[in-house]
């Protein structure tokens, strides 16, 4: 297909209007063949700009394009959930899929727990595609690319990229490499873990109060990072209400200990940690000493259109530098997202 | 401590997979060990132990809206009824399955024999306040709710939870009401000190499947029927949860009686008429929301787990109950085959088997405790057969019935 299509199709992408069928069995089909030359894990070199979830928040997701730059001029590593929960998970996904046939060295997009068959038919996806075409092809097209997305990409060989976070089966980037990632996610395993897991503050492992993957603590990750020579870790995974979170700090384990070691028999005030909660527009750059093992990127401002966080990208240099800018949920004059209006509730 | 032999061998590959390393004991070793238990036998502890909460308690007076707030606000599965404002004696809960009951009544299905509440539903029209007790003296399937002094043993206590009851209130020195324990705190209790009870650890790599617990009696809906089924059929059986799935009998997830609350608002009355399936995406979306990070539908073991994965899952999903599924590695064992002759290919990946409640894993810790827990197979290749006459078993049947009420 002439690049001329694709300018169309991202057109109507960027617009909220669905392609026809026929466009996304082509379009599926070429990124399937993209995909399925690369890696369980891409290599990329900075700079780069790393995006958390997106969650079909469409609109949101220009207003991303529009801070980090466009792609091909900026380089984008997505770290998955692409669909589900928002209004526009098709135009979402089916937007990204163009940017990889027609950069496909620009844009590296990695699977999240929510590119699932199984996930999918309870949060919302699989929905959207029957409302919005009349059937399930579409899903069943999109469900099939999911298999062939990579499990995590590499920068620099010190930065590791996967959605959720590590495996207790999985000690070395190698052990990432042997799986078979061409399948729906398994409940359990490695590939498992890799999209469900989440950083935590305990040692060592414990299961996860999600029903799959596992908890690790600062010890696993600072482990995990000296053993395969990794400066951090780069995830998505969960609400972060300030856009982004930066675990296992020098500063959060000093904050933990101060409180730990509080005295709350008497009535005064605990110390509370200074607010600074990022606001959009906002560029944060991390200094040496406020790095930690892990980080979480978060990219879907008022997450469902209700929660009322900020997002992030981070943007990393050369040597790892890390900077995070903020940035809001698109208007909603642009976005034509009803505002939620309180209703009289009561009870029966 | 190491392992006895005979508690290695029940270890397939599957179960060492879902706690991710190669042994139980290798998980449990990352835990500290708890050295300000005074005993090293759980089962002497007094119930003190289990205090991390404060009671809450209503009395006669207390409305259906006013206890249905406290219920829901402060995420209690049930909330104890004075017998008088000021007294110091319960005589019932008032729960979900009241809740229920009495939106099932209000939105006018005839499922109630009873006079009274065709009484209550009146008092409804007339816009006159319906109290909580009104509707809990109702409740069929209702425990005698007991009340232990704090010097009750774990041991006892166990006991009594393995009966099937699922919670108790617990008294201070002074004879006052002071907290709730449960099947849950005793087992988040003795999971959370599992180092310090070196008792336990033979039991912690045993599977599901040599314990042979858990009942396949299972009610479940197909994710096509309506709501106001799912809710009707759990008022009429008494059960807590529903297993709802798919049409090859795979779990999609499950509607358990808590669910209720998403319903109760007028807003939301709508969704009686809705799927389950669709249900279930509102229940789970919700809860993603909220705990801002999304679950997996549904909580389940297969039956290689082993009791120490079945107890950190039930400890840190918070759920009452696990269902068990056909594990994708694991070949079916031929007991279960049985079950669905008429399928081809035989049985799929995450087909629903049975369930194993909090009176299973009480049950066998309270057996383990008087010695008189199954033993392992002698060889890896004897299955028991699920349904033999083990006394701690509560619910199970010889016949393995899956069935489908429509």
């Amino acid at each position: 297909m002439p690049n001329a299509d694709l300018d169309w199709q991202l057109q109507e992408l960027e617009n909220g209007r669905v392609i026809p069928e026929a466009n996304v069995i082509e379009l599926c089909q070429r990124v399937r063949d993209i995909l399925i030359e690369e890696s369980n894990l891409q290599h990329i070199s900075s700079p780069v700009t790393i995006c958390g979830d997106i969650h079909g928040q469409l609109h949101d997701m220009l207003e991303l394009f529009r801070i980090g730059g466009s792609c091909p001029e900026t380089k984008y590593v997505f770290l998955g959930d692409f669909v589900d929960r928002g209004f526009y998970s098709v135009e979402t996904f089916l937007l990204l899929l163009t940017l990889k046939w027609k950069h496909p060295d620009s844009i590296t997009l990695i699977r999240g727990n929510h590119e699932s068959r199984q996930i999918t038919q309870v949060y919302g996806f699989y929905d959207e595609c029957v409302r919005k075409y009349g059937s399930a092809n579409v899903w069943r097209y999109c469900c099939e690319v999911f298999d062939y997305l990579s499990l995590g990409a590499v920068i620099d060989d010190k930065v590791l990229c996967v959605h959720g976070g590590l495996s207790p089966s999985i000690t070395s980037l190698d052990q990432i490499r042997l799986i078979d990632r061409k399948q729906e996610v398994p409940h359990e395993g490695a590939m498992c873990d890799l999209l469900w897991s989440d950083p935590e503050e305990i040692s060592g492992w414990g299961l996860s109060p999600r029903g799959a993957g596992f908890l690790f603590g600062s010890d696993v990750a600072e482990a995990f990072n000296h053993g395969n020579k990794l400066s951090f870790v780069a995830r998505a995974h969960q609400l972060v209400m300030e856009g982004y979170k930066i675990h296992f700090s020098e500063k959060e384990k000093e904050t933990t200990r101060k409180f730990n070691e509080q005295d709350f028999s008497s009535d005064s005030d605990p110390q509370s940690p200074y607010d600074d909660t990022p606001a959009p527009g906002d560029t944060i750059s991390i200094a040496p000493k406020d790095m930690g093992s892990v980080v979480t990127v978060w990219s879907a401002p008022n997450y469902c259109y209700r929660c009322g966080n900020v997002a992030s990208i981070l943007q990393l240099g050369e040597n790892q530098s890390q900077t995070y800018k903020i940035f809001g949920a698109a208007s909603q004059e642009r976005s034509g997202i009803p505002t939620k209006q309180p209703i009289a509730d009561y009870f029966l | 401590m190491p392992l006895s032999p005979q508690s290695t061998d029940s270890l397939s590959s599957t179960g060492r997979q879902s706690l991710g390393v190669n042994s139980v004991s290798e998980f449990l070793s990352q835990f500290p060990v708890s050295n300000n238990l005074p005993s090293k036998s759980w089962e002497d502890l007094p119930v003190t132990f289990l205090h991390d909460n404060e009671i809450a308690l209503i009395d006669p007076e207390t409305s259906m809206e006013d206890a249905s707030s406290i219920l829901i606000d402060r995420e209690l599965s049930a909330l104890p009824i004075l017998a008088a404002k000021g007294s110091n004696e319960i005589v019932t809960t008032f729960d979900y399955a009241d809740l229920n009951a009495f939106l099932l009544m209000v939105v006018g299905f005839d499922d109630f024999n009873d006079d009274r509440f065709k009484g209550l539903a009146e008092k409804v029209r007339a816009g006159q306040v319906v109290t909580a007790y009104e509707v809990a003296v109702l409740g069929k399937n209702k425990d005698v709710f007991m009340t232990i002094p704090p010097t009750t043993t774990l041991g006892d206590l166990a006991k009594i939870l393995a009966g099937g009851i699922r919670r108790v209130a617990v008294t201070d020195e002074s004879g006052d009401l002071s907290f709730m324990a449960s099947q849950r705190s005793i087992i988040r209790f003795i999971w959370n000190n599992i180092r310090a009870f070196p008792d336990l650890e033979p039991l912690m790599s045993r599977t599901i499947h040599s314990l042979d617990i858990g009942s396949s009696d299972i009610t479940c809906i197909s994710g096509d029927e309506k709501v106001a089924l799912a809710l009707r059929q759990m008022n009429q059986t008494g059960i807590g949860s529903l297993a709802v799935v798919d049409s090859q009998f795979r779990l999609l997830g499950n509607i358990s009686l808590v669910d209720v609350k998403y319903v109760t608002r007028s807003s939301s009355v709508y969704l009686l008429n809705k799927s389950c399936a669709h249900f279930l995406s509102v229940i789970k979306s919700e809860q993603g929301i909220r705990a801002g990070k999304d679950s997996a539908p549904a909580f389940n073991i297969y039956e290689s787990s082993t009791f120490a994965f079945t107890l950190a899952k039930l400890v840190a999903t918070q759920c009452h109950r696990l269902w068990l599924v056909q594990s994708p590695s694991c070949p079916p064992s031929p007991k279960n085959n049985s079950h669905f002759t008429g399928s081809s290919g035989g049985v799929k990946v995450n087909q629903l088997l049975g369930v194993v409640s909090l009176t299973d894993i009480i049950s066998v810790l309270y057996a383990h405790m008087k010695g008189t827990l199954v033993p392992p197979p002698a060889s890896s290749h004897r299955h028991g057969r699920r349904g033999s006459t083990s006394s701690h078993r509560s619910h199970s049947k010889a016949s393995a019935d899956i069935s489908m009420r429509r």
